[in-house]
């Protein structure tokens, strides 16, 4: 980081903060008036929120596969949820809370905590006192705080997204402190609890701040080992965000350590063509080109600008997730994108400070006669990028709307047969019956779960450990490499089917939608479809049409999904 | 710190001991040759070795020099620069009678030996500075990175890579200021101007790492120095070739072939993540963490994170390509061998001065160069054992089944190579109908057969029958194209009625769908009988 230059006259950018304030109520407006689009990943840690308040024991009572974190962060959500259908009164929710309601409780809960994020960045970068130049990235990437924000999208309020938030307070503290400001103590430790406690989230989010710090500790050839007090602040946080292991009772441990761990880590590296299909996936290229585009930019002004070294590994941190995770959502790019968002920002102030504006103003006499000219014309370009990128991404959003529309329409048109699976399970079932998807992904089962209305049948909120099974299968691992006792894949798999068998035939959902594929052949394999069969009648096909924005999560016209439907 | 700080720190223009550096050169391109030399000794091993893609383009070069006119005797949807390239390893083949992947891999060595030479002759301009301590080492990368090519040894991105390393080491001393002669600058940029005149998107490989250095040096000149001109002639030069081509032939490729390609591209298309996340994924994960490296010792020096944005931007390229081709992952693998050989060398400078002494460009050196010796040196006997053991553990092939002497890995011969030879004799026509280029290639080379159409693989096909299948398509360009397949189904059958094939090997997937209404075979091969299904392939002989 640049060092402080005390002997400088301390100046704030005001014109950049106010314009990042102004981006940043923007992206919430902007957000609010797409709050009914609801991230599956968001409605899955919801309904585990849902479950833990009504008093069942995770990873026993259901099955979740991420850090019992972010469904405790969650919880605030789920009682405004519950407010909110209070309130409107309505009938619907006996168990179950209304979209809508999970909906806003979860953008109100969000953009709080994004309100917080800013407000401590904004705090931290105007009572830095550092120098005009660093000073002036700083206020640049608060800008890319508010652009970030809304980046996110249709998955605002993901984990990802939550993660950041708490992260990038911790970021702006390490700037200014790498920048040689010595912010108050208190301001240290709540920086880096938040931090602590977003790195609890998942497993996956610690090596990115360990990254930044290891990068900044190479870049200055390990002159600061000693490590200061917000990290240690982190480090405390993240370990108590753990504690929730201690909530457990004996079996949900053993439920945990026995199959979901290792499930969910082999889920990680094996090829889970389950999850994204061969031809067809959500696309976000544009991510990856843009990525390259900020890296390249990066490699050349790192030199002349050290605040992008944090972005940027930040940006490969969140890379790196994206790939190990293997999903490609949206809900996975999203460290990258808010990274992205903020390194492109003080990138922009950077060319904008530059010499290029400058050598122009000065080769063109109207707009250098006077300083306050070039500096207006600065502003101007600022604004313009401002404007720029807050319409570029809302033209995106807009087209992918409407692309979303053709997907929607589009398999429809051509084979009427195929009945959306929202539209089955919403017709072929009362709002007090139990419903069921089994798919091998945690997506689209949700958000449909959520957006039908409808209790889950039984154990599994997601079917992935039945695909991470046939995966584990095909890939011919053994108990061996898997480093477990010689049968624990064949008594695995007949516990995960029978307890799917035995809920079929006790709970009785009024309607079972199975994807085609290796889904329904595992299943049929097992002997599930036959016990279906028996007390259901099959319904023809549906597909999943994406209501979402954003790119096409697995709207895709591969998956058709088998509709049963419980005999009367 | 400031940037005047860390200009001072930049190792880049350090001065450094004379002797010293000629004697890390020294070993450094010793290394760098004993490397080239363990992977030649590998493909002089294995004389029949060539794969699809790089066979095609050697048997296209062969057709060249028999008078064939590219995209009207022989059809491929790849612009001409990879067909002329190959003539010379068809001559060496034709003129010392040697097999032609024999002669294909010596040639691409004999490149890699060149841009091996080139890049010490750019180094010598460093001598007396800190640069040649990362020069060396991104040499030793290079050397290490053509080594270890095996399935994408001799492709357009590999040779692009061999030729561009030179380029590229050149470029660096020319933003960090260096003096370099003109003929230096001339033979690295007429050389480097070949491999990025192959394919257009290898230019925008090109231009990433000279964004690094023009955003973190200011500087406009070097964009026009000697060497980029001298690239830049080269590539003129081949655009100007196109005015002179025949008429037919540019037709042909502009107004046939490339439509075809341009609306079926996405036939070959595959999902995104699956392209970066499944196979390619550990290439993926040692991008971003050169990228960190490269960010996190850019002080030291601009060759890492140019090195990084090369490997970036070719990644963006694979992405953009939309298939999870090998080869397209080529480059990426040569910026990051490049960024990983040369950050390790900026990291052992970070170890504490009470370890490493200090002068620390002279501690370098000396680490460097025991660790150049000594790893080297383990590393290239376990590379010959291994190469040694695998020679001993195959079965021979005898050559002189193939009119040649000697033998090869059995191993190396394409399985469909016994059919071919059984059933044809040398001389003999054959038809590979596939979707792709294998197993035509190098079955057609290995076996010394001829080609008995005008399509040496049958990956139009698939691909006009996807453009006619898809829904979105207008009715006029429905018509268009299925003129155009039908075009290609009567030049089909007027090859197999004019050149009487011994043999037709037919892909039943895609190729029955591709057939589905045309009644292919009954029609226009009513003389031959299938004889054998192997792999999803059927297998016809001509009866007469």
């Amino acid at each position: 980081m640049t060092d402080s230059q005390p002997h400088q006259l301390y100046k704030l950018p005001v014109m950049l903060l106010a314009a990042a304030c102004l981006v940043f109520s923007a992206s919430l407006i902007y957000r609010a008036f797409y709050f009914m689009e609801l991230s599956g990943t968001v409605c899955y840690e919801m309904e585990a929120a849902g479950r833990i308040i009504a008093g069942q024991m995770p990873f026993y009572d259901f099955y979740f596969d991420q850090s019992l974190l972010i469904a405790y962060l969650r919880i605030p959500a789920v009682f405004l949820a519950k407010l909110f259908a209070d309130l409107a009164s309505s009938r619907a929710i006996l168990v179950v809370t209304p979209f809508w309601s999970s909906a806003l409780s979860s953008y109100i809960i969000t953009a709080l905590t994004a309100v917080l994020s800013f407000l401590l960045c904004f705090y931290i970068v105007t009572s830095s006192r550092l120098p005009q130049k660093p000073l002036r990235l700083l206020a640049a990437a608060l800008v890319g705080v508010g652009l970030a924000n809304f980046a996110m999208g249709f998955v605002f309020g993901c984990a990802q997204h939550i993660f950041c938030l708490l992260l990038t307070p911790y970021l702006f503290l390490r700037a200014i402190r790498w920048a040689g400001a010595k912010p108050p103590v208190w301001l240290r430790i709540l920086c880096g609890v938040l931090a602590g406690l977003g790195a609890g989230i998942s497993p996956l989010f610690l090596p990115v701040i360990l990254l930044v710090e290891i990068t900044e500790l190479v870049s200055t050839r390990f002159q600061k080992l000693k490590p200061p007090v917000e990290f240690w602040a982190l480090l405390a946080a993240y370990a108590l965000s753990w504690t929730w292991i201690l909530t457990l009772n004996a079996a949900a441990l053993a439920e945990l350590d026995d199959w979901i761990i290792p499930l969910k880590i082999a889920s990680l590296h094996l090829d889970q063509i389950a999850f994204y299909g061969y031809g067809a996936t959500p696309d976000r290229r544009s991510v990856i080109y843009l990525c390259t585009a900020v890296m390249v930019i990066c490699f050349g002004l790192i030199s002349r600008a050290p605040f992008l070294r944090p972005l940027a590994t930040v940006m490969m941190g969140g890379f790196s997730i994206y790939l190990s995770t293997m999903t490609g959502l949206s809900s996975e790019l999203s460290i990258l994108i808010w990274s992205m968002c903020l390194a492109l920002s003080v990138i922009a102030i950077i060319f904008i400070d530059g010499s290029l504006v400058a050598n122009f103003a000065r080769r063109y006499p109207y707009l250098s006669h006077r300083e306050t000219r070039v500096n207006s014309v600065k502003v101007y370009l600022f604004a313009l990028f401002c404007l720029g990128s807050l319409g570029v991404m809302a033209g995106c959003e807009t087209m992918e709307r409407r692309e979303n529309i053709t997907v929607t329409i589009g398999p429809r048109a051509l084979d009427p047969d195929f009945i959306d699976i929202e539209t089955a399970l919403t017709n072929y079932s009362r709002p007090d019956q139990k419903v069921l998807i089994l798919n091998g992904r945690l997506l689209p089962t949700f958000p449909v779960y959520a957006r039908v209305n409808r209790q889950i049948c039984g154990y599994y909120l997601s079917s992935e450990p039945l695909s991470t099974m046939a995966n584990i299968q095909d890939h011919s691992l053994t108990d061996q490499i898997l480093g477990k006792p010689f049968g624990w894949l064949t008594k695995l798999k007949a516990k995960l089917y029978s307890r799917i068998g035995a809920e079929i035939q006790i709970q009785k959902p009024a309607v079972i939608l199975v994807e085609g594929g290796q889904t329904y052949d595992k299943l049929q394999e097992m002997g599930i479809v036959s016990i279906i069969l028996k007390d259901y009648t099959a319904e023809g096909e549906g597909r999943y049409h994406s209501w979402c924005s954003g790119a096409k999560e697995f709207a895709d016209w591969n998956y058709r999904y088998n509709i049963f439907r419980l005999k009367k | 710190m400031s940037g005047q700080e860390q200009a001072t720190e930049a190792i880049d223009k350090r001065p450094f001991s004379g002797e010293l550096s000629n004697l890390l050169l020294l070993v450094g391109l010793t290394l760098a040759l004993s490397l080239l030399a363990t992977g030649c000794n590998y493909w002089l091993h294995h004389p029949m070795l060539i794969y699809c893609d790089q066979g095609l383009f050697v048997s296209m070069a062969q057709l060249l020099l028999e008078g064939r006119m590219p995209y009207v005797d022989m059809f491929d949807v790849n612009p001409p620069l990879a067909i002329y390239f190959q003539v010379i390893p068809v001559l060496v083949s034709k003129y010392f009678h040697i097999p032609i992947p024999l002669s294909f891999s010596m040639y691409v060595y004999a490149l890699s030996f060149l841009s091996c030479f080139l890049i010490g002759w750019v180094l010598l301009s460093a001598r007396r500075f800190g640069a040649i301590l990362l020069g060396v080492a991104a040499l030793v990368a290079v050397a290490y990175f053509n080594q270890i090519q095996r399935i994408d040894f001799g492709q357009r991105e590999h040779i692009f890579c061999i030729v561009y390393a030179p380029f590229f080491l050149l470029r660096y001393l020319r933003w960090e200021g260096f003096s370099l002669g003109r003929y230096q600058a001339i033979a690295v940029g007429l050389f480097a101007g070949i491999g990025l005149a192959f394919k257009p998107h290898f230019m925008i490989m090109a231009c990433a790492p000279e964004i690094a250095w023009w955003l973190r040096t200011g500087k406009w000149r070097p964009l026009v120095a000697t060497e980029v001109l001298a690239a830049v002639a080269v590539i003129v030069i081949y655009l100007l070739h196109f005015i002179f081509l025949p008429a037919q032939e540019l037709k042909a490729f502009f107004q046939f072939v490339v439509p075809i390609y341009k609306e079926g591209y996405s036939y070959y298309v595959t999902s995104p993540i699956y392209n970066i996340a499944t196979y390619w994924r550990s290439d993926f994960y040692l991008l971003a963490l050169t990228s960190l490296g490269a960010l996190a010792l850019a002080r030291y020096s601009s060759l890492a994170p140019a090195a990084c944005a090369f490997a970036f931007m070719s990644g963006l390229i694979y992405v953009l390509a939309g298939q999870d081709w090998s080869c397209h992952m080529v480059a990426v693998r040569m910026g990051n061998a490049m960024a990983v050989g040369v950050e390790l060398c900026l990291l052992y400078q970070l170890l504490p001065a009470r370890l490493i002494g200090a002068d620390k460009l002279k501690s370098i050196t000396f680490a460097m160069l025991i660790l150049g010796i000594a790893g080297g040196g383990y590393y290239l006997s376990s590379a010959q054992e291994n190469d040694a053991r695998e020679q001993h553990d195959s079965v021979p092939y005898d050559l002189a089944h193939l009119g040649y002497s000697g033998t090869c890995p059995s191993g190396d011969m394409d399985p469909f190579v016994a059919s071919c030879l059984t059933n044809s004799s040398k001389g003999d026509t054959v038809l590979f109908i596939c979707a792709s280029m294998a197993p035509g290639y190098p079955v057609m080379l290995q076996t010394d057969r001829r080609p008995a159409s005008r399509f040496l693989h049958g990956m139009m096909l698939p691909i006009l029958t996807f453009i006619i299948d898809r829904p979105d398509l207008s009715e006029a360009k429905k018509d268009h194209f299925t003129k155009d397949k039908e075009q290609v189904i009567a030049w089909y059958s007027e090859d197999i009625t004019k050149n009487r094939p011994k043999l037709i090997y037919i892909q039943d997937n895609p190729m029955n769908w591709v057939f589905e209404n045309y009644n292919f075979i009954d029609s226009y091969m009513s003389n031959y009988k299938m004889i054998d299904k192997k792999d999803g392939i059927s297998i016809y002989k001509r009866n007469d």
